[in-house]
């Protein structure tokens, strides 16, 4: 269950999000048309055509989860507190996962031209056995949680001491 | 802070790297230019050599890096902009190679791991001798300045000696351990690979020697082969085990090995994440189990899995393992309920549901496109095999709800769990957990339960403890003890 001081993601990751699947959307269009005019205008090929249908239909995942945005974003939610992150999907598939302050190796801020211009982050955290990312959050509050998780970090009661 | 660049070589090496991966486009391209092309030749050559120039400078010019007492921050990318930060004290290893074309120009390639996770966190491709210097130079003083105050256990001046494996528990171990069989389905595998390859008459002679044996001869045939596989089996595993020792020294377990190749490994107690009990489907029969230890970052490829207790009996296990590893909080008091009372139920329906899917699937790949299979004899035949699989599936599924178990004591908690056939049971220090998962979906929810995945690291990447039909209420207790 999510709970309720869980922070959710800003508004403007919907966009985002919308924009990667209409990038995604137009460039599968652009090779299924290409493949079209190259191979299947005026007569039949029996592989193009194979591999046409095979497009159109990887197409639709782009369309899916544009109808799924709103979803998504209801139920993608982090918290951080003293101890630990949590982070939160779904709601008929849930998943959470609870990542111990003071296990954190490293955390990096990632950010393409779209999530620029948005001003927001992928906040990637990891630890010495796995990574998660915190997708699309705003950029003031990754580079404070960045903050925030590395002095946490730094200052963890204990201290994993792999050598 | 200030903002740095790698040594100007970066922009070589970078050019250089350019150019191995483009070499053959290029060199293709070369080839492929028509004789009223060639007076360009010039011009295109020049014109790649600018571009990749250019572009190495650029790659040198975005990246920059810059660092405190604390931490490394590096920038890279022109559109696509990464920032990695890496505080010096979880820095694992730091990997500095000079190649000989880099000592004129005193530099070298570093690599920086923090993760363990395979790939290296930052790649310096050519930093300066002083600036590799200074890195090193902070990432020793923040991690000397974190073991000052850490007090890992306490030391013991001299080797002791805390297990040595009997004859018995060796030849026990051996015969248990079905490498034999391995060995005799590898031969057999080897068999079907090289079989392709065979002189005809040598094939032809085989073939005709099968064709007219009896049954009875064949069975024999199969049973040698058996036996020989598990007698090659047996000594591999006592020549590997032979007089198998763990001795404790200072900070470190001593494991030593071998009849004709002694094999010593040290391991820092620090690099133990997990202590692993194991039992197989054989073993249980006969109440023995094995210990290992998952390891961090192995830098010995050979001990990435290391045996702790070659074979024990199941009631000395914990008892051998505290004398073994010198520890004394193995004593799990606070068992939890491990798994919902329906558990059992929804793993087999599941399980079943499955099985079903796959059934409908082929009888209906059968049906369309092999229909002259579709017979009686071959319906009949099925049903009988899927009643088999089906009463093998529902005890291998009672048997993985009802072997799964959680406990913890003071700062060690125990997890069990089997796939019906295996059991495996982790002792795991609070601090050694790096991750806790929960997944399911929302109708298990609303019966108050969630699968439970639990994280720590094995080598250099994570070992998934997976735990179903977990109550929620159990996780809540879990959740508090891990963040004592």
């Amino acid at each position: 269950m999510i709970p309720e001081k869980a922070t959710q993601l800003p508004k403007t990751a919907k966009i985002v999000w919308l924009i990667h699947d209409v990038i995604a959307l137009l460039f599968l269009v652009v090779v299924e048309i290409i493949i079209y005019m190259l191979f299947l205008r005026g007569n039949f090929h029996q592989l193009a055509m194979m591999i046409l249908i095979i497009m159109v239909l990887i197409a639709i995942l782009p369309v899916i989860h544009m109808t799924l945005i709103p979803y998504f974003y209801r139920f993608r939610r982090y918290v951080i507190d003293d101890q630990a992150v949590y982070i939160y999907r779904g709601f008929i598939f849930r998943k959470s996962e609870s990542i111990p302050l003071n296990r954190i190796q490293n955390v990096d801020t990632k950010q393409g031209p779209i999530l620029r211009y948005f001003k927001l982050m992928d906040l990637s955290i990891e630890t010495a056995a796995h990574g998660f990312q915190i997708e699309a959050i705003g950029e003031v509050t990754a580079k404070k949680l960045r903050g925030q998780l590395v002095e946490a970090a730094l200052h963890a009661r204990e201290v994993a001491s792999d050598d | 802070m200030t903002k740095q660049h790698q040594s100007w070589f970066a922009i070589v090496v970078n050019f250089f790297s350019h150019i191995k991966i483009m070499i053959w486009p290029i060199i293709l391209g070369l080839f492929n230019i028509k004789n009223d092309g060639v007076i360009f030749l010039p011009l295109i050559v020049l014109g790649i050599f600018v571009v990749f120039v250019g572009s190495a400078w650029i790659q040198w010019l975005f990246f920059t890096f810059e660092f405190d007492d604390n931490e490394l921050s590096v920038k890279q990318g022109i559109f696509n902009k990464k920032q990695v930060h890496v505080p010096f004290e979880r820095i694992q290893t730091i990997s500095r190679t000079m190649p000989f074309y880099y000592q004129p120009f005193q530099s070298v390639r570093l690599q920086i791991d923090t993760s363990g996770q395979g790939k290296p966190e930052v790649v310096f491709d050519a930093l300066s001798l002083t600036q590799a210097d200074i890195i090193e130079q902070k990432r020793r003083s923040a991690q000397n300045k974190k073991t000052s105050v850490e007090e890992i256990r306490p030391k013991q001046s001299i080797s002791e000696l805390r297990y040595h494996v009997t004859n018995r528990d060796l030849m026990l171990y051996a015969v248990t351990s079905l490498s034999g069989l391995g060995g005799f389905l590898a031969l057999f595998t080897l068999w079907t690979q090289i079989d392709d390859i065979l002189p005809k008459h040598l094939k032809a002679t085989f073939t005709d020697f099968v064709n007219h044996q009896s049954m009875i001869v064949l069975s024999s045939l199969i049973v040698i082969g058996l036996f020989i596989g598990i007698v090659v089996g047996f000594f591999r595993i006592y020549n590997q085990y032979f007089d198998f020792k763990v001795l404790h020294e200072e900070n470190h377990l001593v494991i030593s090995r071998g009849l004709l190749a002694r094999k010593s490994v040290q391991l820092k107690f620090s690099r133990i994440q997990a202590v692993q009990l194991r039992q197989t489907l054989l073993r249980r029969m006969v109440k023995l189990m094995s210990a290992n230890v998952l390891l961090s970052a192995s830098r010995d490829e050979d001990d990435k899995k290391t045996v702790l207790i070659p074979v024990v009996s199941s009631q000395k296990a914990t008892t051998t393992l505290q004398k073994v590893l010198g520890v004394d909080d193995f004593d799990i008091k606070q068992w939890q309920p491990s798994a919902i009372k329906t558990a059992a139920w929804y793993q087999v329906r599941f399980s079943l549901l499955r099985l079903a899917t796959m059934i409908v699937v082929l009888s209906g790949i059968v049906m369309i496109w092999l229909p002259k299979y579709w017979d009686w004899h071959n319906i009949l035949l099925g049903i009988l095999i899927a009643l088999v699989v089906v009463v093998f599936l529902i005890l291998k599924n009672i048997m993985t709800i009802k072997d799964q178990k959680i406990g913890y004591c003071e700062s060690v908690i125990y997890l069990q769990r089997s796939n019906g056939l295996t059991k495996e049971g982790y002792f795991i220090t609070r601090d050694k957990i790096q991750g806790l998962n929960t997944h399911g979906l929302y109708t298990l929810a609303a019966k108050k339960a969630t699968h439970l995945d639990i994280i720590v690291r094995d080598d250099n990447g994570e070992h998934t403890i997976r735990l179903r039909y977990v109550p929620e209420q159990t996780i809540t207790v879990l959740n508090k003890w891990l963040f004592l």
